[in-house]
């Protein structure tokens, strides 16, 4: 019989009971970004409430920082952002250096920086590269790994390996580049620029595209600022904060470069200020290789440096210095030192606590993530599930740096 | 400072919201790279591994190889630098007495784990007599089992080649003691 | 007492006090090489000039004695040059040979190269060649490139052993030290010499190559040789000690040991009995792999133990490796029995000098008051020779600590410790019917040692704690494994009535366990409620020497 409940319309679903749903998205999940899980309180695709949960990436790198030489620990430093390894090298050794007074001769300032930006590019063009892939772009994103591939063969052809590059020392490089090295690099940037060209054209302007990264994962000034951004993600707001202008370190102040900046502060903003970058760390490399004084690549100082090796081999003097780096390892005086740089994420920071030992008593690392996820739910809350893809793209958390 | 909206655009022209342009010129793309290495092998990146390989360059960090005196003995005096570097303690070396008098010590048992290594390098950076070096340009091939990683002198001997540095430091071209 | 200044600070020393021993009150390091505060002045290495205001000339810290108003400076610009300068002549003719020499990693050479010279070499000729690792006896290597003539070695022999062993031959840049003519080292006191030399000229032969230096970790310790007690240092690496070496003690050993002393640490090592091992009535044998170390000598250890057991008559018992819980289990029922059919004073314990007065007291308050045992005896290893320098014939560390442990608890206990002999006798003639035994062997000659492993075969239980196996071991019913003085923490008493403290080395070897600890397990496994105490020792703390702790 028809009752005044079954002649509803079956479409009605107001008084249906419906309660939120829980969904956890992650440690494994269709990004590409590292291990995160997020608790998400759904509300049919839209997100009500989010929860990051991190750590599953959490290989103890400041406690291998405490039980490690000075020098062994450039090869767990690579490790935190492995995007860009001779970042996190650069930010670590600038911190020995600055806490024991090491100066480190000019040539290896210039190779650090090359490399560091050649590292930076590295970064930025993963990340476009995948955020372009998880919108469903498989083709730019292949595009932007052949990029990154030239620059691979770069860092390969420097250090021995393409990420775990284990280049740098407290006091300067391991190595002078290789012959031929600068013409290598500049070909190679010419080569990813090309490359980058059609990234370009294929994704920048594409409506697809632009729909689902613009007006997506908002952060307004003020907030970015309350939770500590640095970076790109920073930037993308309209602060215009690079510690490479602000507070110039290494060699970065004899280089001409322009800060990118956007204006909305969501994930079309930083995807831009991204490819900007690139542009600008090409000018930087080119200035660098122009400017490039010869020299010694490390530092001259006995208490720091192992010798070479031809005095190490057939004299006793440096025999016995080479001795007493081994197994001693550098010592530092007692003291502590906060030393900052800007990687590719934002602020790269190591407070490293030295006891007068071979070994450090303390290595913080402030990774620059660390800070940009704790926003991350405010910026998924109102968005659907799709919008936590570009957004978490975005942010470019490499889990390396954020749970160490 | 460079606005990023400014220099490559904020707003979706209509062009470009109707998807026409932005297809043809992605389709004009892919389709020349397609044509492109349909009939020509020039610009294609892929490689036919293992019948086309990359070369590794000069500095590549590969498997370990244990350098060699004159007459074929291992350079090595175990002088435990390189264990005590690793970042990874995967060397592990037991010394003993050489009946040479000029030789002294040697290492009864040299061996590396493969597995455990990081081909960080710094062990080729504390050797104080070239005995040890990473320039085989292998890297480690896979394995069954994990004991197939652990290496001995002799399997690093096998590609050994001469040492520069002679024991007491003696250089080997102006023969000055 | 003279008030001076040293490097800007107010140093006030006794008359005759050095300038060397003065700036260390003050945290001032001056480098020497020859100077020693045990040898005379020698002031002929020249490594700790100094600079003294109004003296002309910068002169030698160890033979200068404070004096009053002295204005010192250890880093002026003279005395750096100076201190370069030294180096660099010690390091004219000195082998390349830090990959091959023991002495890296606690090398004066190479520790103040880093600190007072850092600077390269001026000659363009080769080097003088001398004789290389010569065995000049006494378990010394001596490599005569490597010495820097500092003298140490000569007048050691001249003084502090007085014979006169060792000397210079030649002269200029070929002078040698060396002993004389067909005549190696001999005496019990050579390892000193390797202590006191300050580069790898000098090396143990016992210790060549076996580890980096820098790879030891050390723990402060008594050396358990002899009733001296001489403080040492365990040095040990990944679970296995690799030498002894003398810690400063004036009251005690002063900075030396000997060489017996030296050789005292080999028994951690080797032949320690890793597991509980129970002989029972049963047939095959069961093998419970539980400790990771050293398990293929444990496997042959069982092999050998059930081919032993299966041959023993008139008994079918085999050994049978088991765990604490079983072994436990199985001591505690035996000894039940027989303290309910014959008492407690058919039990016999021998208590043991080598263990800590806490093993020992733990025992003897187990035994005495919770067993109804009368009987005890002092174990321990045989008498030996002694000296007048350091070397005492008792060699057991803690036969004081046995003698005060037995007198030790709130109700004095008027026992004694009747010798080892008295054992053999009692258990032959059926006095006894069971044993504890603390320790691996008894101090009896091996005829008599043979005869109680006979007799030991018809008692109902012979319960040994045992760090190392031996006839002995293999002649109980249950045998526990314990600690050795490296793997505890505990207190020796010397000869000399001072109670020294020992500190735990390496980690427990195999399953083994402090005796104070099985003894615990062991009454709780009886339904004892037994805890050691914390009593106050008996001797004051005042007669333990200073840096013992």
């Amino acid at each position: 019989m028809a009752t005044p409940e079954t002649a509803r319309d079956p479409l009605d679903v107001d008084d249906l009971p419906m309660e939120p749903m829980v969904l956890k998205m992650g440690p494994s999940h269709p990004t590409m970004h590292g291990v995160i899980e997020l608790t998400l309180r759904l509300d049919g695709e839209t997100v009500r409430a989010a929860d990051v949960e991190i750590g599953y990436l959490h290989r103890g790198f400041e406690k291998m920082g405490e039980v490690s030489t000075w020098n062994q620990v450039f090869a767990y430093a690579d490790r935190l952002n492995y995007n860009s390894p001779m970042l996190n090298e650069l930010g670590y050794a600038m911190a020995v250096e600055k806490l024991m007074g090491v100066d480190v001769p000019e040539r290896a300032q210039f190779l650090r920086v090359i490399a560091s930006e050649i590292s930076r590019i590295c970064d930025h063009l993963t990340c476009v590269g995948a955020g372009a892939m998880e919108l469903g772009a498989f083709t730019a994103f292949l595009y932007a790994v052949k990029a990154r591939e030239f620059l691979y063969e770069l860092l390969e052809k420097i250090s021995g390996h393409r990420l775990t590059v284990n280049y740098m020392r407290v006091g300067g490089v391991w190595l002078d580049m290789p012959d031929g090295w600068d013409g290598a690099v500049r070909q190679a940037l010419t080569d990813a620029a090309g490359v980058m060209r059609e990234f370009h054209k294929l994704v920048t302007r594409h409506r697809i595209f632009f729909d689902r990264m613009e007006g997506v994962g908002i952060i307004s000034q003020e907030d970015a600022l309350a939770w500590g951004f640095t970076g790109p993600c920073l930037r993308s707001t309209g602060i215009d904060y690079d510690i490479r202008k602000a507070h110039p370190y290494s060699c970065y102040d004899r280089f001409d470069f322009d800060i990118p900046v956007g204006d909305k502060g969501d994930n079309y903003d930083r995807y831009l200020i991204r490819l900007e970058e690139i542009e600008q760390s090409r000018r930087i490399i080119e200035q660098a290789f122009d400017r490039m004084p010869g020299g010694p690549v490390v530092s001259s100082d006995p208490r720091v440096a192992l010798p070479e090796k031809g005095p190490v081999y057939n004299t006793i003097e440096s025999m016995m210095n080479h001795f007493k780096l081994v197994y001693d390892g550098i010592r530092v005086p007692p003291g502590a030192v906060y030393s900052f740089s800007e990687a590719a994420n934002g602020e790269l920071g190591f407070y490293i606590v030295a006891d007068g030992t071979g070994k450090p008593y303390r290595v913080r690392v402030r990774g620059p993530v660390f800070a940009i996820m704790q926003a991350l739910p405010q910026m998924l809350i109102g968005g659907m599930i799709a919008d936590i893809v570009p957004t978490f793209d975005g942010i470019n958390m490499i889990a390396g740096e954020l749970d160490r | 400072m460079i606005r990023v909206r400014e220099k490559y655009g904020d707003r979706m022209t209509a062009l470009e919201s109707s998807y026409l342009t932005e297809t043809l010129k992605g389709l004009s793309i892919t389709l020349r790279h397609f044509l492109e290495n349909t009939l020509t092998r020039k610009n294609t990146v892929t490689l036919n591994y293992p019948e086309e390989k990359k070369p590794y360059p000069e500095r590549f960090r590969g498997l370990h190889r244990l350098m060699k005196r004159d007459d074929g003995q291992v350079r090595c005096v175990a002088c435990m630098c390189c264990a005590t570097v690793c970042p990874a303690h995967c060397i592990k070396i037991e010394a003993g007495e050489h009946d040479d008098h000029r030789i002294e010590k040697f290492p009864i048992e040299f061996s590396i784990d493969w597995l455990r290594c990081v081909y960080c390098g710094l062990c080729v950076d504390a050797c104080p007599c070239d005995a040890i070096r990473m320039d085989t340009g292998e890297h480690p091939k896979p394995q069954i089992d994990r004991n197939g990683f652990l290496t001995t002198k002799i399997d690093l001997m096998k590609l050994g080649g001469p040492s520069v540095a002679v024991q007491g430091g003696v250089r080997p071209d102006n023969g000055e003691g | 007492m003279a008030k001076l200044t040293i490097n800007g600070k107010d140093v006030e020393a006794a008359a005759g006090t050095n300038l060397v021993e003065a700036a260390k009150q003050v945290g001032v390091e001056i480098p020497v090489f020859c100077y020693h505060p045990k040898l005379s002045i020698a002031a002929q290495c020249r490594m700790c000039l100094v600079e003294v205001e109004k003296m002309p000339k910068l002169v030698p810290a160890c033979q200068t004695p404070v004096a009053e108003g002295m204005v010192v400076k250890t880093d002026s610009e003279r005395v750096k040059t100076a201190q370069a300068g030294v180096m660099e002549f010690l390091l004219l003719n000195h082998p390349v040979d830090c990959p091959i020499c023991d002495q890296a990693g606690e090398c004066a050479l190479q520790d103040y190269y880093m600190v007072y010279d850092l600077t390269g070499s001026r000659s363009t000729v080769g080097k003088v060649h001398k004789p290389k690792v010569q065995d000049i006896g006494g378990g010394v290597v001596l490599d005569s490139e490597r010495c820097v003539m500092c003298s140490r070695c000569v007048r050691y022999f001249d003084e502090i052993t007085g014979d006169a062993q060792m000397g210079f031959f030649n002269r200029g840049d070929r002078v040698e030290v060396s002993i004389f003519p067909d005549s190696p080292l001999h005496g019990e006191y050579c390892g000193n010499v390797v202590d006191l030399c300050p580069v790898g000229a000098l090396t143990w032969k016992d210790f060549r190559f076996k580890c980096r230096v820098w790879f030891l970790e050390k723990a402060a310790s008594v050396c358990p040789g002899c009733a001296r007690g001489c403080n040492v240092t365990v040095e040990h690496n990944e679970g296995k000690v690799f030498r002894l070496k003398p810690r400063d003690n004036e009251a005690v050993n002063q900075c030396w040991m000997c060489d017996e002393g030296r050789a005292s640490y080999k028994f951690v090592n080797e032949g320690r009995l890793l597991d509980p091992v129970v002989r029972e009535e049963k047939k095959g044998v069961t093998t419970e792999t539980l400790s990771s170390q050293r398990s293929e000598e444990r496997k042959a250890y069982v092999k050998k133990e059930e081919a032993k057991a299966g041959s023993r008559e008139p008994h079918t018992r085999k050994a049978v490796v088991v765990t604490w819980e079983r072994a436990l289990a199985v001591a505690a029922e035996q000894l039940v029995k027989v303290v309910a059919t014959k008492g407690g004073a058919a039990i016999g314990v021998v208590l043991s000098p080598q263990a800590t007065l806490e093993d020992n007291r733990a025992v003897v308050r187990f035994a005495a008051d919770h067993l109804g045992v009368t009987a005890f005896y002092m174990g321990g290893r045989l008498d030996g020779e002694g000296d007048a320098f350091l070397r005492l014939a008792d060699k057991n560390p803690n036969r004081a600590g046995v003698l005060a442990a037995l007198e030790m608890g709130a109700v004095a206990r008027g026992l004694a410790a009747r010798t080892a002999d008295d054992v053999v006798a009692d258990v032959e003639s059926g006095k006894l019917s069971a044993l504890i035994v603390m320790g691996n062997n008894l101090p009896v000659s091996p005829d008599a040692r043979a005869r109680l492993v006979s007799a030991a075969a018809r008692l109902d239980a012979v319960i040994v704690m045992a760090s190392n196996r031996s006839e002995l071991v293999d002649a109980a019913t249950v045998a526990l494994p314990s600690a050795t003085f490296a793997e505890k923490e505990g207190t020796f008493v010397n000869a000399m009535g001072m109670h020294q403290k020992l500190r735990r080395g390496i980690a427990l070897v195999g399953r083994a366990l402090p005796e104070t600890q099985i003894v615990q397990k062991l009454a709780a496994k009886m339904g004892f409620d037994f805890r050691p105490a914390r009593e106050a020792s008996a001797a004051s703390p005042a007669t333990a020497a200073p840096g013992a702790h």
